[in-house]
């Protein structure tokens, strides 16, 4: 479920949106290609997926064996559409010949890279990131490279390798739902260097030798817990619902996080909840892109937002008391 | 609303980890009610629940939370409301090693949702049963559109407790202050 | 060493139980007043009854008579007081004792209703009798 915030980040930058069909490829080979094609077309460029019977198609990607149909044949022909044959043959470094043919394997391909951007990129509305235009530097990078990490976890069936400049972080699997996170690293922050590759048989096979543990929590208490990684910019008039309450696994924040959590898990608004837990609003932004990255919750409307906040005073004797109360408890707790 | 009694009642499956989780929190011994279990279908442990646990904290001030642990099963349905009558909330603990955890869990809500709304969710022996994935719970939680927090914990863990404990303060704070 | 029961050894025999229910029979006959006698395990399960009335849901009494048991003993331990053996509830129509029979493999409780009249000494007298003779049973 995309999170409007993306598409709208997106929009707000390139107004261009790029249809990609892909047909007759195995979906794990599809994903393969999906991950490749989202790291090289600039993130200001969002990318629909789109069927081969949908209209308006940029670029097609067909298995070869299915190049010569009389479909594909009249489809192309008519509508005079880009395409990419793909094989099934492995070649030592991925490459594409003449007849429009790209060879696995696909990662790190600057033939790929070349002829996207000679064959699609040039012959879009010139729209480059414009950083300055929006009054953000550097960690507005950061954010695009968030919301290519996040639409990538979105995919239902990869497995991709973590990283950033200390190492490997974890190798996860979107379909199962975990990650096996680098025993080294079992409690890090990360920052700007973090990225992210399909992950190779040899990782896969070495997973037992890591610690498993939840994707989604991990990825939430990892984008929480990294104070240099820079959030998404969501507005303070947004309003957001999370679907599950996220699990901290420190006890720092932890309060914060819960009290966020309870406000979130029936719709709020940003404002409105930054006000009433006095927080900044920067804190209230990461708790949201610490939930956007692990699939947790939607933009929402004001009407579907169940979170009322009084902003009148109360100085009854009851709310003197619960306060109080609450200090105690914390306090006797340790929380 | 105003609280008069400070309490937290800890219900679910036999076996789940309720004495457990009183005794990791409580600064008194446990005052336990535990009987010879003969029910060796149910759950293989040799004692069990029968009556009301009972752990406590004091507070600064002197005063006193009860920590209040009720036997599981059905037969002893009784106990439940009584129990949970002004309490500031309840912990449903549900063992993963069991049967069917998800059904257990359902039933458990069904019934203890109508005796008190703040309630939190602890998932326990979550390394016990790797057959049943734990991702179940979320998607229940998230089909069901609850609002209720729900987490893995260990029930010998004292922060594992704490951390349901935090969620049923921070959920009465929130709502509370959002209701007045 | 204290030898742990067997699994399939935790319920009573059927053979204990007969021999539980004949002393309950005891009661029930030789006692004026008493109306209802059931046994049941510690851990709320009912295992026999005998009555002369037949107005009272026995699972239900079976679960709620062993956990006011197991309350009063933790109550007890309080004041160093241990091994409860009567509990008996005086209401204006009637009585209810509940009785612990600490039998070493198989511990049970009895419950007796009677009539407010019954001649109480009497009553834990042969109570004691048979709890007595249901912990010979089950001791080896």
């Amino acid at each position: 479920m995309q999170s409007n915030i993306l598409k709208d980040l997106s929009d707000s930058m390139s107004g261009h949106c790029i249809n990609i069909a892909i047909s007759g490829i195995s979906s794990k080979i599809s994903d393969e290609l999906k991950i490749e094609l989202r790291k090289i077309i600039p993130n200001h460029f969002d990318i629909d997926w789109i069927n081969i019977a949908s209209q308006n198609i940029d670029l097609l990607l067909i298995h070869e064996k299915f190049f010569e149909t009389q479909g594909i044949q009249q489809l192309i022909k008519q509508k005079k559409i880009l395409f990419l044959k793909v094989s099934n043959e492995h070649r030592s470094v991925s490459s594409i010949l003449e007849n429009n043919v790209l060879f696995p394997p696909f990662q790190y391909s600057e033939t790929l890279k070349k002829w996207i951007q000679s064959h699609l990129l040039n012959y879009l509305p010139n729209q480059e990131y414009q950083g300055e235009q929006l009054g953000l530097t550097a960690s507005k990078n950061e954010t695009i490279n968030l919301i290519s990490l996040s639409k990538t976890l979105r995919l239902e069936n990869v497995q991709l390798h973590l990283f950033d400049h200390h190492g490997t972080l974890a190798i996860i699997d979107t379909y199962r739902k975990l990650a096996w996170i680098e025993p080294t690293r079992l409690h890090t922050k990360t920052n700007y260097s973090l990225n992210y590759e399909y992950a190779k048989e040899i990782e896969l096979t070495n997973i037992y030798q890591k610690y498993e543990t939840d994707l989604q929590d991990w990825l939430w208490n990892l984008f929480w817990y990294s104070s240099e990684l820079h959030c998404l910019d969501l507005a303070e008039n947004e309003y957001y619902k999370i679907d599950y309450w996220p699990q901290p696994n420190q006890k720092v924040d932890q309060k914060m996080i819960l009290q966020l959590s309870a406000c979130f898990i029936q719709g709020a608004q940003l404002s409105q909840v930054m006000r009433q837990l006095k927080l900044p609003i920067e804190t209230v932004q990461k708790f949201i892109s610490a939930c956007i990255i692990s699939n947790n919750g939607k933009i929402i409307s004001a009407t579907e937002s169940r979170y009322k906040y009084n902003d009148v005073p109360i100085a009854t004797e009851q709310q003197g008391f619960l306060n109080k109360f609450f200090g105690k408890m914390r306090s006797r707790f340790g929380l | 609303m105003i609280l008069q009694q400070y309490k937290i009642v800890f219900v679910g499956s036999m076996g789940a980890g309720k004495t457990e989780a009183i005794k990791s929190l409580s600064e008194i011994p446990v005052l336990a009610t535990e009987a010879f279990n003969t029910d060796s279908k149910a759950h293989n442990k040799i004692q069990t629940t029968v009556g009301i646990d009972y752990g406590e904290i004091t507070l600064d001030d002197g005063a006193k939370i009860g920590l209040y642990g009720t036997p599981g099963q059905a037969r002893f349905d009784f106990i439940w409301p009584l129990i949970c009558k002004g309490a500031l909330g309840v912990i449903i603990l549900i063992d993963h090693n069991n049967e069917a955890p998800l059904e257990e869990l359902e039933s458990y809500l069904n019934t203890f949702k109508s005796y008190n709304k703040n309630i939190s969710i602890g998932i326990t022996h979550i390394d016990e049963n790797t057959n049943h994935s734990t991702t179940i719970y979320r998607e229940w939680i998230i089909k069901n559109k609850y609002a209720y927090p729900l987490f893995l914990i260990d029930a010998r863990e004292k922060e594992h407790i704490l951390l349901m404990i935090e969620s049923l303060v921070a959920n009465l704070e929130v709502n509370f202050k959002a209701m007045s | 060493m204290f030898n742990l029961p067997q699994i399939d050894q935790r319920t009573a025999s059927k053979e204990l139980v007969q021999i539980a229910k004949i002393q309950a029979n005891d009661i029930l006959t030789s006692i004026r007043g008493v109306d209802y006698v059931m046994l049941c395990s510690t851990d709320g399960f009912e295992l026999a009854s005998v009555h002369k009335k037949d107005d009272y849901n026995s699972a239900k009494l079976a679960a709620v008579s062993s956990s006011i048991l197991a309350m009063v003993g933790a109550f007890l331990n309080e004041f160093q007081l241990s091994g409860c053996q009567n509990i008996t509830f005086d209401a204006e129509n009637g009585k209810a004792i509940l009785t612990s029979i600490p039998a070493p493999h198989h511990p049970m409780v009895m419950v007796t209703l009677s009539s407010k009249d019954v001649l109480l000494g009497q009553l834990l007298y042969s109570l004691k009798q048979a709890s007595t003779a249901i912990v010979k049973a089950d001791t080896p």
